[in-house]
């Protein structure tokens, strides 16, 4: 089973403003849809599982299956999974026979899978914006990995995509 | 005058380790960053990247050994080799002075995010390494500002290296 990082983020690494706020074009929506669609399965952490709760973003990428991993206890229902860590996160979806699942942040889960090892392919959407202050792609971490470049596209007149493979973790 | 900031970083804009190593940059990097300074004739760099070079590429990759005009931005305004700017903007007035038409921006964190809050850089250009650092010196030393830029183009510099280039919109 392969987990693929897929995150859009601005040119310094930010993911959301301070506040949250995601300023992307639909273009970005749109492919971060196509790519959860094509997966059909996603993990996320439980703050941006709230924040996709609120926004009703879930069924605009047609409610994949998906694990939340948190350390709180939370029930599990028939859509949701709730999981302590990312390795158990990692079972779940193997033991459900998906071959491709999607990461989707925020910054803490994506750091604990890339420390844990667990990511093969990182998808990054470059945003034409830069803030100063905001929600890192990772949360500070002590762990390093090195890509391998696969490809790259346009999205659209300013936006691009970067496909990198992990070649060491 | 024409300001362009240079940096070379981790795909998740890291420009040095916590240790300020930069070991996970290819050294291509540094040569896209002597063309540029040297095109343009002038770069301008803070106090502590400009010692941080200094003391660890006593060879070779060296401020010295590039054929631009330094400026080295420090809010002391101390230094006895070269010449000196407290602020940007002063920086920017100096290189106008000095007859130059552009100046190259290139780190570390703080001058690269002092001269974006001024409003005066024109164009990025951004080296991504194909490399994760989990923490680190970023691109942008923490602040408020935010702004929208505009694709210019993109290339591959090297296999696994990309060169961003973008306009910042005003």
């Amino acid at each position: 089973m392969k987990v693929i990082l897929y995150m859009a983020m601005t040119v310094n690494g930010m993911i959301a403003r301070e506040n949250d706020d995601t300023p992307w074009s639909n273009v970005e929506w749109k492919n971060y849809a196509k790519k959860v669609k094509e997966c059909g399965a996603l993990i996320v952490g439980r703050r941006t599982y709230e924040i996709m709760k609120k926004g009703d973003d879930l069924k605009k990428i047609g409610n994949p299956f998906t694990v939340v991993v948190t350390s709180q206890k939370i029930e599990s229902n028939k859509s949701f999974v709730f999981a302590k860590s990312p390795k158990d996160a990692f079972e779940i979806m193997k033991k459900r026979k998906f071959r491709k699942v999607l990461l989707g942040g925020g910054s803490m889960i994506n750091a604990s899978f890339m420390k844990a090892g667990l990511v093969d392919e990182i998808y990054l959407d470059v945003e034409p914006f830069v803030f100063g202050k905001g929600i890192k792609l990772f949360s500070d971490e002590g762990f390093e990995a090195k890509l391998k470049l696969i490809g790259t596209k346009k999205l659209s007149k300013n936006e691009i995509q970067l496909h990198y493979k992990v070649i060491r973790r | 005058m024409k300001v362009i900031l240079y940096a070379s970083m981790s795909v998740n804009g890291f420009i040095a380790r916590e240790n300020d190593e930069e070991d996970f940059l290819s050294d291509e990097n540094w040569f896209s960053f002597q063309k540029l300074a040297e095109n343009s004739g002038c770069f301008v760099v803070g106090r502590r990247a400009y010692k941080v070079v200094k003391e660890k590429y006593t060879s070779g990759y060296n401020f010295s050994t590039l054929k631009a005009k330094p400026i080295i931005l420090s809010r002391r305004g101390k230094n006895i080799e070269f010449d000196v700017a407290r602020s940007p903007r002063e920086a920017i007035k100096k290189a106008k002075f000095l007859g130059f038409k552009s100046l190259v921006v290139s780190g570390g964190s703080k001058t690269n995010a002092s001269f974006l809050k001024t409003g005066l850089v024109n164009e990025i250009i951004l080296n991504v390494e194909p490399f994760i650092l989990g923490k680190g010196f970023p691109v942008f030393d923490e602040n408020k500002i935010e702004c929208q830029l505009k694709l210019k183009s993109i290339r591959k510099i090297k296999p696994g290296i990309l060169q961003l280039h973008y306009k910042v919109k005003k």
